[in-house]
């Protein structure tokens, strides 16, 4: 019996035992399927970037198309596409900025302010950092409120004062802006900030007994700013057409975007605006200042008489310039700027037979090089 | 005998049942690591950014939203816009991939097509009823308009924000507006404030400092200090509200100049003694200004200065010849919506 009793306790244990041992182990969670290598959850970012970058290459949004490349490049940095495509818009981009930067500049010393605007805009859309161009917009192309005077032998600020103000009393105001005390000593060419004076209109004193009033409270409205006397559209118009007929283009477009600035419907000075960055853009091209006049043609109206043909034939010639440019590097062993060129070859020519071939010679040798190192 | 046996049985088998409960309660509920394997209610945990120099790339999971993204990589949650604009997006949804632009974008909301501006509104007395006054706008006006700038999205900036656009220093968002409150009457903090807070707007209180008597209808300085706290930022419109641009028939140049820099020194001095402000716009009493006024302001430290010349501002705009809009008490909402311009079309190519 006792046997018996011993028999069964041994078999119970050995069976909570196999419990523990197999029962438990026999069925353990399921792991999760093996799905292979686990994929990238980034790995559409590339691709995604790299549809944004061409689609804002065709809108001619070259900043933005960099942006985009210089994501994929992040992503996949030995993507060639985007390597090549983040050095050569850089270098574009650069290029373009210093262009418009010099152009503005030329605007503004003609004193055609809203045109050397527009150049310094464009300068900072391709390049925020232009610290120049902002200056000319913010402080350049602005009404001025002071100006500068450079002291002479002998200068004193009653003088100066009579010189500028017409009114040597108005001394003590030099001496406030310009931190100077009574009667200093001026040294020669030191420059003097002297404020404009618009002539004070008057108005009658107010009575001791006034409290103080909101002048708005009173008059219901602000007053309107005094209008300038200003030519009329028909007089402007006169104007620039007096300078298309004396070859002078620039005035010419200065007076008639000005117009369209407000009327941009008016057709005399949409045609004349044509007629006129037509003709710039033909003498350039006869001076062989190829990108110059591209510049002037493009912003005829394509429409108008045959601009589009003078586009291509600029556009060519100006691409074989780019060519030549190439050759020249290639020679001298600069391949990464035999490339640019090349590539600003095929921008502008994209049927030229021989640049496409010669980029793909210069990077396989660029990477030779790199092997070999 | 038997009987005992039968009782040893009984325990054992007891025993056993128990040690089997505990079996397979204890040893098999109790998980064995397997390499990969994780609970199955718990969300496996993802890479939801990776970071890079200049940007971060992100997938947005449940419960983020611009504001939370900006706040953890932008280290501000009120720059929710940057994504949303950057990526072209109203609605975050859990998946979204995303690029958080870590570098400034579009200073100055330049781009090909032209430029952003920036409209400033100018408001001066609240009513509870209609006014004659053109210059009153009622309550449920103000709550309207209030409204309409929150339903289409734009956003109400500071004055700081707006002079670092002038500045060409920081971008703002593209549908930014600044709302200003002239010369400091008791219904801009009566009316507008408590607006203004309800949907969360800053604004500019422009205080010509005497004013400031704390009578029924003007604000006090306790008061001033009080907005001040609440969200309204306080800046000059001079000392009486002399008009800077006219002289009067008997003063002399001297007389006139000195009055208008007492007019800017005053007020701000002033203000600085009783609310500890520095301050540094200001809002030409009429919105009227000469070449002499500027250059005193700058003279005196004034970064910037308001007109009520109608019409935006780009960046490149005088930062002492600031366009600003009256909203009068007899606009309705298309008249105001009307001063809402926040992009110039300019083909600049």
């Amino acid at each position: 019996m006792k046997g018996r009793f011993f028999y069964n306790t041994g078999r119970i244990t050995l069976v909570i035992l196999a419990m523990f041992i197999f029962g438990c182990a026999a069925a353990p969670p399921k792991p999760t399927p093996d799905k292979g290598p686990e994929t990238d959850p980034f790995s559409g970012f590339s691709e995604r970037y790299r549809q944004q970058a061409i689609e804002y290459e065709k809108q001619n949004d070259l900043p933005k198309a960099l942006q985009c490349w210089e994501i994929v490049e992040a992503f996949q940095p030995i993507h060639e596409e985007a390597i090549q495509k983040t050095t050569a818009l850089r270098v574009q981009i650069k290029t373009l900025a210093d262009q418009h930067f010099k152009k503005g500049l030329s605007y503004y010393q003609n004193r055609s302010i809203p045109e050397a605007r527009k150049e310094f805009l464009l300068t900072l859309y391709y390049n925020p950092d232009h610290t120049e161009s902002l200056s000319y917009l913010k402080n350049k192309l602005i009404e001025a409120d002071y100006i500068s005077y450079e002291v002479m032998p002998g200068d004193t600020l009653r003088e100066i004062a009579k010189k500028i103000y017409n009114d040597p009393e108005k001394d003590f105001l030099i001496a406030y802006f310009n931190d100077l005390g009574k009667d200093p000593k001026l040294t020669p060419k030191t420059t003097l900030r002297l404020p404009i004076l618009d002539v004070p209109q008057t108005q009658p004193a107010p009575q001791p007994s006034e409290m103080p009033m909101d002048l708005k409270e009173i008059l219901g409205e602000p007053k309107e700013a005094p209008k300038e006397v200003k030519e009329t559209k028909e007089e402007k118009m006169a104007k620039a057409v007096a300078y298309f007929k004396a070859n002078k283009f620039k005035e010419t477009t200065s007076i008639t975007e000005e117009i369209l600035l407000s009327d941009p419907s008016n057709k005399e000075a949409r045609d004349l605006t044509n007629a006129s960055y037509y003709q710039m853009g033909k003498a350039l091209h006869e001076e062989k200042k190829y990108r110059e006049a591209l510049e002037q043609l493009s912003r005829v109206d394509p429409k108008y008489r045959d601009v589009r043909k003078w586009i291509v034939s600029v556009k060519r010639q100006l691409a074989e310039v780019h060519y030549i440019n190439g050759i020249k590097y290639y020679t001298q062993e600069k391949l990464d700027q035999a490339i640019q060129e090349w590539r600003e070859t095929l921008n502008l020519n994209p049927q030229h037979p021989k640049a496409k071939g010669d980029i793909e010679n210069a990077q396989r040798l660029l990477q030779m090089l790199k092997d070999i190192k | 005998m038997d009987r005992k046996i039968r009782v040893h049985r009984t325990l054992l088998f007891g025993l056993g049942v128990i040690l089997l409960g505990i079996a397979i309660l204890g040893g098999c509920a109790t998980t064995p690591k397997v390499e990969g394997h994780r609970e199955p209610a718990v969300t496996p945990p993802r890479i939801a950014a990776r970071v890079f120099s200049d940007f971060v790339a992100v997938i947005a999971q449940q419960g983020d939203t611009f504001g939370s993204l900006a706040a953890k990589y932008l280290n501000d949650a009120s720059m929710d816009w940057v994504i949303a604009e950057y990526n072209t997006l109203s609605v975050l949804t859990p998946g979204q991939e995303l690029i958080i632009p870590l570098k400034q974008y579009e200073k100055g909301g330049l781009t090909l097509k032209g430029y952003q501006t920036v409209p400033v509104l100018s408001y001066h007395t609240f009513s509870l009823d209609k006014s004659t006054n053109r210059m009153t706008v009622t309550k449920a006006v103000f709550e309207e308009q209030m409204k309409l700038l929150k339903e289409k999205g734009f956003r109400v900036i500071t004055l700081d924000q707006f002079f670092d656009f002038l500045e060409f220093k920081k971008p703002i968002p593209k549908k930014s507006v600044v709302i200003t409150i002239d010369d400091g009457w008791r219904s801009a903090y009566e009316i507008a404030l408590p607006i203004l807070n309800q949907y969360g707007y800053p604004a500019t209180l422009f205080v010509y400092t005497d004013l400031i008597v704390g009578s029924q209808k003007t604000l006090s300085w306790d008061l001033i200090q009080e907005v001040s706290k609440n969200g309204l930022d306080i800046q000059g419109h001079t000392k009486t509200h002399r008009n800077l641009t006219l002289m009067n028939t008997k003063e002399s140049f001297k007389e006139y100049f000195e009055a208008t820099k007492n007019e800017l020194s005053k007020s701000t001095s002033l203000i600085k003694s009783k609310i500890g402000k520095d301050i540094k716009y200001i809002a030409y009493p009429d919105g009227e200004t000469n070449h002499l006024v500027i250059e005193l302001l700058k003279k005196e430290g004034y970064l910037g200065a308001f007109t009520v010349k109608r019409g935006g501002n780009p960046f490149f705009t005088h930062n002492f010849r600031i366009n600003r809009s009256m909203i009068y008490g007899d606009f309705d909402l298309n008249q105001f919506e009307k001063n809402l311009v926040v992009f110039s079309s300019e083909a600049l190519k």
